[in-house]
């Protein structure tokens, strides 16, 4: 796949369009969310710097936030996934290092290794969003009972989203 | 010098993670007061053109509902305007007339599921509308303005945790507040109803009209289920709404005459 420095800000807008217009409708029982928008973040190329990351991700987050009236939460969350994605990438280098797949897109390390890198990233960034959203840990139960549910939802069209990228 | 920018360098992708959390903090802690925020949300034209567009789509899927609806909602208020016309025919005092208009206004964004939820309408300041009016749906009320743009203007919903309003239950007339706790939407509860008075399931909460945003007597719900503790000086009521927010497609903003009078006149007792 030819991932070109210009495809980066249409995939932006993409993400961000979707999120808005439609995931951002797709509410069940109340309670998950479906929040893909951060697949942006985590699968932009390996090669891309924190300052970088997480200058977009302000973006992404801000973005996200002005269409939801819930200023600096959506932002904040996506802030903080950029800035330890790269961490997280170091820890669990797939044998033969990042160097073998060069710039190709994430689905091409392995079920195994994708999910590894995915969950956790999704975790935090859930769990952060929803409990800055519920301002601490009053709510504690609904509050746990959201970003767990969201983050499956989520998590589920991702992991299908991974196919697309794939295939191209 | 050199050590001290070496320094900064070296560490530029963790400073600017505080530097965007920080602004990020800011923003939070800004829009959760009740005057802030009047910038970035959803009263923005592009930003209001591209969730209704959003919205439209999503209304055809609600049409037989909507029709329904309104219907009965027509249905409701031609009774209403037979009784007041019988009404009207024995007092004409025409200085109080009319102190509350209505404007109709379309749902452009709405949410129920977020702890804080904001409702974005197609009318702006250019159809009489401003912050702080009282705004309804066809079956209770709905929340109360928070920002205006031109076309648009943002509802702090009442499925917003930092919202209170004032209530009575109209079987008493005692006062207590509204407060939405962050579950479900279709329940709020009905605080500091002092235990001496009698409540009972099905009984009608309606607006106290204390505070001059809400008219007095708009329908919040009903009493779904009361229960007093032993110890406790309050009861803990839940309040089934009257309006169902997700499926919430036109409501009405109540522009209120009497409430620049109300608040000067209390402005004036308390510079006293």
């Amino acid at each position: 796949m030819n991932r070109n420095i210009f495809s980066l800000p249409v995939a932006f807008f993409i993400y961000l369009f979707l999120q808005v217009v439609f995931f951002h409708r797709l509410v069940l029982f109340d309670t998950a969310f479906c929040l893909p928008y951060i697949g942006f973040i985590l699968f932009l190329p390996i090669s891309f710097s924190p300052v970088v990351l997480m200058l977009t991700g302000f973006a992404l987050g801000f973005s996200i936030d002005f269409f939801q009236n819930s200023q600096g939460l959506h932002a904040s969350a996506t802030v903080a996934v950029a800035f330890i994605r790269n961490f997280w990438l170091d820890r669990i280098t797939p044998q033969g290092g990042y160097e073998v797949a060069g710039d190709q897109p994430f689905g091409s390390f392995g079920s195994q290794w994708f999910l590894f890198y995915l969950i956790p990233l999704l975790l935090v960034h859930h769990l952060l969003l929803f409990f800055v959203e519920a301002g601490g840990f009053s709510m504690i139960g609904p509050t746990l009972a959201k970003a767990i549910f969201s983050f499956v939802f989520t998590f589920v069209t991702l992991f299908l989203f991974r196919f697309v990228l794939v295939r191209r | 010098m050199r050590k001290l920018l070496s320094f900064l360098y070296k560490n530029r992708a963790l400073l600017l993670f505080f530097l965007l959390e920080i602004i990020c903090l800011g923003l939070i802690v800004n829009s959760h007061s009740y005057q802030g925020a009047q910038y970035f949300n959803t009263s923005n034209q592009t930003a209001a053109t591209v969730l209704g567009f959003s919205q439209n789509t999503r209304n055809y899927f609600f049409l037989r509902q909507a029709n329904s609806d309104l219907a009965q909602e027509n249905a409701e208020l031609k009774a209403k305007l037979m009784a007041l016309s019988a009404q009207l025919s024995i007092s004409a005092d025409s200085g109080i007339a009319r102190p509350f208009e209505f404007i109709t206004g379309k749902v452009v964004n709405n949410s129920t599921a977020q702890f804080r939820n904001f409702i974005t309408i197609d009318k702006g300041s250019r159809d009489g509308v401003a912050s702080g009016m009282a705004v309804t749906g066809q079956a209770g009320i709905v929340g109360k303005i928070k920002a205006v743009s031109e076309n648009y203007s943002v509802v702090i919903s009442l499925l917003n945790v930092d919202e209170n309003i004032s209530a009575k239950v109209a079987r008493t007339g005692t006062f207590g507040t509204i407060k939405w706790d962050g579950g479900n939407p279709r329940f709020a509860r009905l605080l500091y109803l002092p235990r001496h008075v009698s409540i009972w399931k099905g009984d009608t909460i309606r607006t106290s009209g204390f505070n001059a945003i809400f008219p007095e007597g708009l329908p919040i719900g009903i009493v779904h289920e009361a229960v007093l503790t032993e110890n406790a000086i309050f009861y803990d009521i839940v309040v089934e709404l009257a309006q169902d927010f997700s499926r919430l497609q036109y409501v009405h903003v109540i522009k209120s005459k009497p409430k620049r009078e109300i608040d000067s006149v209390q402005q004036l007792i308390r510079t006293r």
